[in-house]
């Protein structure tokens, strides 16, 4: 490493204590890295000195948010049971809810996909593009004309295709997918959702069967 | 990562919020350098204190991920740095109180040249050019990692990073 670290790295190896090679080989001859290290660990025992975990917690927006603090899927479930039309089929998997005949399903062709935003306790819904932020909770309306084999992923802007589901068997339908939303921490970039069949997978762009819907960071 | 990405629930039972004595944890390694890091975007120290207290209500709220993610200390900066970015827009809107002009000591790799006058515009900057210049000022990355960070070509890092320069210079020509 002939370059300094970066501070990232610096800091991450103040907090944890450990480091790559490379790094610690740098900051055994790099006496600015070294004080930038004790700069750290002063200003550590500074802030702790001044206010200590047991003190922090006990501020009140910090003890009401530990009161409050419920487990994620009390949200999601409060969500799913937005759905007005949930009351419906267990669909072929565990995670999947067919969402029964639908008025939609009266195309061939290209599989349609929709994405359900929650925020702020409101649902909305959308069609090509929508903007989240951290904290949002997702799902997706997926409709298909033609049973058979079909796979859900995202891609985030650079990134590798993450999958949601692979070659999951679909009869024709509406579906809300997957059973639980998908939490949203800190989006940065813009991600692309696609919905197709699976013996396209992950190779979906250009394909012209996928369904598609981005994800714009606000 | 910048981008944390989607959390992935399917079919796995979700994580429990974060425990007491996990935040308590939480906060004595890694509660200085947030602070650190919000006083470094934000330059007041009470605004700073209001982002690192929203930043950890959010991870009790909603951190659970924070036990699986790898490079936690990044994560946790990004959690922070959203807590900053809200502050700095609602300052925008309702003309809260003047930033102080000096950041914390910055580490060796940190440009020192406009970083102050760079991070004075913060407030002014789009979502995007912000984190590139949270990277180059705060992190001191290089435009290389940036780009890879970010997913963006490393020729348009340099011509944004070059933009935001560009507007701190001129910001700082208008100052009397």
């Amino acid at each position: 490493m002939t370059q300094h670290p970066t501070a990232a790295q610096l800091e991450a190896y103040h907090a944890q204590g450990t480091g790559p090679t490379e790094l610690i080989e740098h900051l055994e001859n790099c006496l600015e890295c070294q004080n930038y290290l004790k700069l750290l660990e002063a200003e550590r025992l500074s802030f702790l000195e001044k206010e200590g975990p047991e003190a922090f917690l006990a501020r009140s927006p910090i003890a009401e948010a530990m009161r409050t603090s419920a487990p994620t899927k009390s949200i999601s479930r409060r969500w799913v049971l937005a759905v007005p039309t949930l009351a419906l089929t267990a669909a072929a998997a565990g995670y999947l809810f067919n969402v029964g005949p639908s008025p939609q399903i009266g195309f061939k062709g290209t599989p349609q996909l929709k994405v359900l935003r929650l925020r702020d306790g409101k649902q909305s819904i959308f069609s090509q593009k929508v903007s989240i932020k951290a904290q949002d909770k997702l799902r997706f309306e997926v409709t298909i004309s033609t049973a058979g084999n079909y796979s859900l992923g995202i891609q985030e802007q650079g990134e590798s295709w993450q999958p949601i589901f692979e070659q999951h068997y679909f009869e024709p339908g509406n579906y809300f997918v997957p059973d639980d939303a998908l939490e949203v921490l800190a989006p940065v970039k813009e991600t692309e959702v696609l919905f197709g069949p699976a013996e396209d997978y992950p190779n979906y762009l250009p394909s012209s069967k996928a369904a598609r819907c981005q994800l714009l960071p606000e | 990562m910048v981008f944390t990405g989607l959390k992935k629930l399917l079919g796995k039972g979700r994580s429990p919020p974060l425990r007491q004595e996990e935040v308590a944890e939480l906060y004595t390694r890694y509660g200085a350098l947030m602070k650190r890091r919000c006083l470094s975007l934000l330059r007041n120290e009470a605004l700073a204190d209001d982002a690192f207290q929203d930043a950890f209500i959010n991870l009790i709220r909603y951190g659970a991920e924070y036990r699986q993610v790898e490079n936690k200390l990044s994560w946790l900066y990004r959690v922070c740095d959203r807590a900053c970015f809200r502050i700095l827009d609602k300052q925008k809107r309702h003309q809260g109180p003047s930033l102080d002009s000096v950041p914390p000591t910055a580490a060796p790799a940190v440009p020192l040249e406009q970083r102050g006058e760079v991070l004075s515009l913060l407030q002014e900057l789009s979502q995007q050019d912000r984190h590139i210049a949270v990277m180059a000022y705060v992190e001191g990355c290089s435009q290389g990692e940036i780009a890879h960070a970010l997913g963006l070509s490393r020729q348009t890092i340099n011509k944004r990073l070059k933009t935001i320069r560009q507007q701190a210079q001129e910001r700082l020509g208008d100052t009397p």
